[in-house]
Order: C-alpha cells, then structure tokens, then sequence
C-alpha cells in the first residue's frame, strides 16, 4: 500500500485557558489518501476544527500540539524548518473556512487574492496569473469572471464570497480541500450549491475533501467515510452509509435519532440528556457514559479505545449490543 | 372556528438606507429597503405556525414587528381582533412575548436569572414583593432549571440551558403568544431536541400559540402545524404543514425543500443552476422571485403574483398556480 498524503498518529493538543489546560485533542489517529471524503462531525467543542487547524499549522498562539506525529507525504513535518513545511502543506492541502468574509482580505480585490499563489509562489507573471485566476473562478463556478474580478469581497454575497474562498484554497493546486463548516453561515440553497461544486470538484479533478461540520445530513450528502469527534477523541469510524444504518456507538445512535428529519415529522425528538464534558477537568472513564442510556458502571471508570468491528470502528464497551438499542434507549429519551 | 389571537394586515416594515452627502446634494431619490412588503397573517389559538426563508427576506423583521420592536411603517397588528395602536398598552406587551436566537447576547450579563425574572414580574404586576422568589422558581421548574439558578449569572450556564432561562423569562408574563426567533440556531444537535421538545410541550400545556421562525426547514417540520414561506419581504406560500410539504407550489419552496440535505441514503443534493438576488431594487418589479425562478414565464416580469388557492386553505403567489 501507498504511503497515505497525510497521516495522522496519536495527536494531542492541548489549549491554555483562564479555567486551565484544556486537552481538546486527545489521540487521533487518522490518514487520508488522495481522492477520499472524509466527513469530520461532532458538536461544538469536540473537537473538530482545532484538527483540522493541527495539520495545516495553524493553530491559535495558546494552542500547541503537546504529542503525536503528523506525516504529509511521509514526511514527518515536525522535523522540518518553517519554510519546508509551508511549502509541503500548501501544495498538499487548501482549506476553507466556515466565515468567508473574515477569510478574505477586505482591502484586495477578490482576484488578486487568487492570483497571488499563483504569482507569488508558482513565480507566474502578472498576465499569467490574472489568467490563472479568472480559470479558476471559473472552475468555481463564478459566472462573468472579468467583471468581478476587481470587486472586493464584501461586493459579493455570502455564497460567492464562499466559492472565492474555495478558489483561493485551489490556487496552489492541492490535493485535498480541509473544510471547516463552510456551509453552515450560508442559506440552504446557497449551501446546496456549494456543495454541489464541492462533489464537482471532487469527481471532475479528483480533490480530496476532508469536511468538518456538525450536520449529519451535509455529511451524507457529500462524504463517502465519517468519523464521530466526541471530547477530543474519535468515538466511531466508518462508512457513511454503514455508519448512518448501524451505528456502533450510543453517541452516534443518538446523534442520528437526535437529529430532525426533513422528510418525516415525528413531532417529538429524540434529545440527548446532559451536555458534553468540560475538558479542562482530567476525563475519568468513557466521556459519554454520564449522557448514555447503555452505560453501566464499568464505562464510569475506563475509557474505551477505537477499536475496529467488521468495517468500522467504535470506542464503546457496550458496541456489540447496538442491535438492541432500539429497545433500550427511551429511559434517555425525557426532556 | 377558532378565532385569530393575533393577525398581521398589509403590514409593511421599510428600513431607510442612510444617504450619503454627496447623494444628498445631489437630491437622490430616497430607496427605503422594504423589509416586509405587505404582509397578511393569521395565527389561530394554540396553533404553530413554522415562519421559513433565507436570511434578510424578513422573517425575523416581521417577527419583531409583531412583538412591537419595531413600529409598522404602514398596515396593522390585530390582537385578538382588537387593533393595537401605536404605541401599546401594558397589557398589549404582555400578551406576546419574544424568545430570541442568540442565548448570550439576549440575557444582561450582570443581572442574575432571579433578578431578570424579578424584574419582569414585578413590573408587570404579576408577583408582589413577597412571593416574587416562588413565582420565579415555578417559572424555573417549568423550563426544566434547578431552584439554585436563581442566584447564577448568565455566563455560568450553557447554551441550551441560557435558552431555557429565556424562555422562562417570556413565559414570566403569560403571554398568550411566543414568538420563538431561530432560538435553536445557535444550539448543537444534540440540545436542539431537548429546547425544541421543551417548547412544544409549554405550548401544548400553557395553551400557547406560537410563531417558530427558523432557517432549519427540518426542525420547523417537526413543530409546525402550519408552515408560511417568505421570500423578499412577501409571504409566497402558506399552508398546512404536510401539505406544503408534501405538495410546494411555489417554485421558491420547490428550490427550498430540494435544497436541504437528506438523511437518505443515496441522496444527492440538487440545486438551481442560477441563483442569487442580485439587486433588491430591480427585482420590486413583477414577481420577485423571477430572476432565480426555473419557470418564469413573459408575464412574471409585469405582474405582482398575489396569493391564490392551491387547496383547502393552502396559498401561493405564483402566476402558474391555477
């Protein structure tokens, strides 16, 4: 097998806050090859940007990566100078992010922000790259690229200032695209769009996508893999489609019963009790099990690891049960 | 036949662009952005009526407008039949109440939840001094809150359980109607449910009726009995729920339902080739929607689609329905 694009071995990041240490990652693994989309989910806090942030470098000042090893190429960039690794990331990996706006330079023209890899990194002239630019807006999907050219961004709506952000992270013709939520500020039919340029992308240059959001049902429409982010950790791995059927971890089971369904009206949710663990506090036993309806004492006490099942992987004690969680799940279900 | 507790007649809501000097020496023409154009609405007692539509098409400007934030530029708020005027009567305020979408900006940081309880009660004349504390900690049981609550500040809770407390603080009022602006919005999946369940069981048992607006098609879904669709300021569709789901009319919808991700396996998610308003001034001419509209046809550029009869009390405002 291939040495994958990027992996990912035992992270762990910790961030300082005025309450103390938080350990918002605490050992992921994870690797992704050209051409996958991987869909990241989990709620706010879980975990799920700050990884994304990891790999590319760019996390925040009181944020550093305290263990673990992220190979890009099969190179670990740990043993890199600055220089090396910001050449090895961007031509690897482009990355969008959830608020377009604060994304872009507000005082240069949205075409000189997606000519400046062009021109500055890939040493083209000034024509060459106003050239590669107005390709790609065209790749994105902008129509009459020259006149918008020299608009600056808050000129544009939301989704096209979204698409000139996906251009941008094109510019340096990476391999995969890390996406942080970059539908959730938009409208639902804006999103719609951007998605579909997304699954475009993928299908037509063969980008991968690793795709951060809390919506399940984003990540079924564009995802062929998930992985459930709960306090810093993965809890379930696997395939969409096997994932969305037969959940393997009660936090996932819940997630998808949790989440209303566009197309059926039940008139009562199914609501997860409690709320996710404050994680500058150590995690003392499996982190769900004070909001799991299949918890018993044994998960107060160790937490379990991501182990593999058939083709995919959960961290749970009680996995093997999920067939009959159906039946067990309503003492969770008050309030 | 239930009566309407509170209707909205042509109202109108225009926000005034501010002018620049130079447009002012030059006497331009003042645009006033008509947020809500002409709004005709009917709730009756104790129903859900879901309030969807993208950003700036006036759903949360009518839902404010509503409430009394802000004053009707033309048209009229009737509750319970009764006018009401501009400005309004204690008892007019009280009658509905707001709960709104972002948790941490909506409560006063330095007012503890008992404080911010106490203040509404006592102001309205609904508690005397003396059982103001066991007023407020039944408000508190009601929304799901410990007793202990009463003595926190806003930033000590979370967001779901800050949406609890401003819940409790429109329900300290008995208002007869809630007003629920995208209250979920902000919350994860998984406390969405439980603020969306707590909402409708306060409905069923206080009686309430509410106006849920929301950009989440799915949840307006689950809490609506019946679904209004706006878009630039105007209502386009509305109707029982299942049936505007089951059957849209208006092409605005159609793209609107078609566009929300599934949960289906195999799905793929659809979208319109165009889309985008570009200007709102240019589109205030004939049908609004046509510039995106998959269907539009000659007519739609002159004609103002008002809302017709698709079935029983299901409307929309669109040339092509017959």
């Amino acid at each position: 097998m291939s040495t994958p694009l990027i992996s990912v071995q035992d992270l762990n990041v910790e961030i300082k806050t005025n309450r103390g240490l938080l350990k918002a990652i605490r050992g992921v693994s994870f690797d992704i090859n050209g051409g996958d989309s991987i869909g990241i989910v989990g709620e706010s806090g879980s975990g799920k940007s700050i990884t994304l942030k990891a790999i590319l470098g760019l996390l925040p000042n009181n944020a550093h990566v305290s263990s673990g090893k992220i190979f890009v190429a099969g190179t670990d960039i740990s043993t890199l100078d600055k220089k090396a690794r910001r050449a090895l990331l961007s031509e690897t990996a482009g990355m969008i992010f959830q608020d377009a706006i604060a994304a872009l330079n507000p005082v240069i023209t949205v075409g000189d922000q997606i000519a400046e890899v062009p021109r500055f990194r890939l040493g083209q002239s000034k024509s060459e790259s106003r050239q590669t630019a107005l390709k790609l807006m065209e790749q994105v999907g902008i129509s009459d690229a020259e006149s918008r050219f020299g608009l600056y961004p808050h000129q544009l709506s939301g989704g096209l200032r979204q698409r000139i952000a996906i251009a941008i992270a094109l510019s340096g013709s990476p391999k995969i695209l890390f996406c942080d939520e970059p539908t959730t500020a938009l409208d639902v039919t804006i999103q719609a769009q951007v998605l579909r340029l997304l699954l475009e992308l993928r299908k037509n240059s063969g980008l991968g996508i690793v795709f951060v959001t809390h919506d399940l049902a984003v990540v079924n429409e564009i995802c062929d893999s998930i992985k459930v982010m709960y306090a810093g950790r993965f809890v379930e791995a696997g395939n969409v489609h096997t994932t969305f059927s037969t959940p393997t971890h009660p936090y996932t089971y819940s997630l998808l019963k949790a989440a209303p369904d566009p197309d059926e009206a039940v008139h009562r949710l199914f609501s997860i009790s409690g709320e996710a663990p404050n994680l500058t506090a150590p995690v003392v036993g499996c982190p769900f099990a004070p909001r799991c309806f299949a918890a018993d004492d044994h998960c107060l006490t160790a937490e379990p690891a991501l182990l593999s099942i058939a083709t995919s992987a959960s961290a749970c004690f009680k996995s093997s049960g999920h067939d009959t969680w159906a039946a067990s799940d309503s003492k969770s279900g008050v309030k | 036949m239930s009566q309407s507790v509170i209707a909205a007649n042509n109202l109108v809501k225009h926000f005034a662009k501010r002018q620049s000097l130079v447009d002012r020496l030059r006497n331009k023409e003042v645009f006033n952005v008509p947020a809500i154009d002409g709004v005709n609405l009917e709730l009756k007692k104790g129903e859900t009526l879901g309030l969807v539509g993208e950003s700036g098409c006036g759903k949360s400007t009518l839902g404010r407008t509503l409430v009394g934030l802000y004053t009707a530029s033309q048209g009229s708020i009737e509750l319970s039949g009764k006018e009401v005027g501009e400005a309004r009567t204690l008892e007019e305020r009280r009658t509905v109440q707001m709960v709104f979408q972002d948790p941490f900006s909506s409560l006063n940081p330095r007012m503890t939840v008992g404080e911010v309880l106490r203040e509404a009660l006592l102001f309205h004349s609904l508690a005397t001094k003396e059982n103001v504390d066991e007023k407020s900690k039944e408000l508190l049981t009601l929304v799901g809150l410990p007793h202990d609550a009463l003595k926190s500040y806003p930033r000590q809770f979370s967001g779901g359980q800050r949406q609890r407390i401003g819940i409790a603080r429109a329900l300290a009022l008995q208002p007869k109607i809630l007003i629920a602006d995208e209250v979920v919005s902000a919350l994860d999946v998984s406390v969405q449910a439980s603020v969306v369940n707590l909402l409708m069981d306060l409905k069923r048992d206080l009686g309430l009726t509410m106006l849920f607006i929301s950009h989440n098609i799915a949840v307006v879904r689950q809490v609506s009995d019946r679904i209004a669709v706006m878009y630039l300021g105007r209502i386009v569709e509305v109707g029982p729920t299942e049936q505007v789901f089951n059957n849209p009319s208006h092409p605005y919808t159609k793209l609107l339902l078609s566009s929300v991700p599934k949960m289906a396996s195999g799905s793929q998610i659809s979208s319109a080739p165009a889309g985008e308003l570009q200007s709102i001034k240019s589109a205030l001419v004939g049908c609004r929607f046509r510039s995106r509209c998959p269907v539009a046809v000659d007519a739609c550029a002159s004609i103002d689609p008002s809302l017709t009869l698709v079935e029983g009390t299901h409307q929309a405002a669109c040339l092509l329905v017959k």
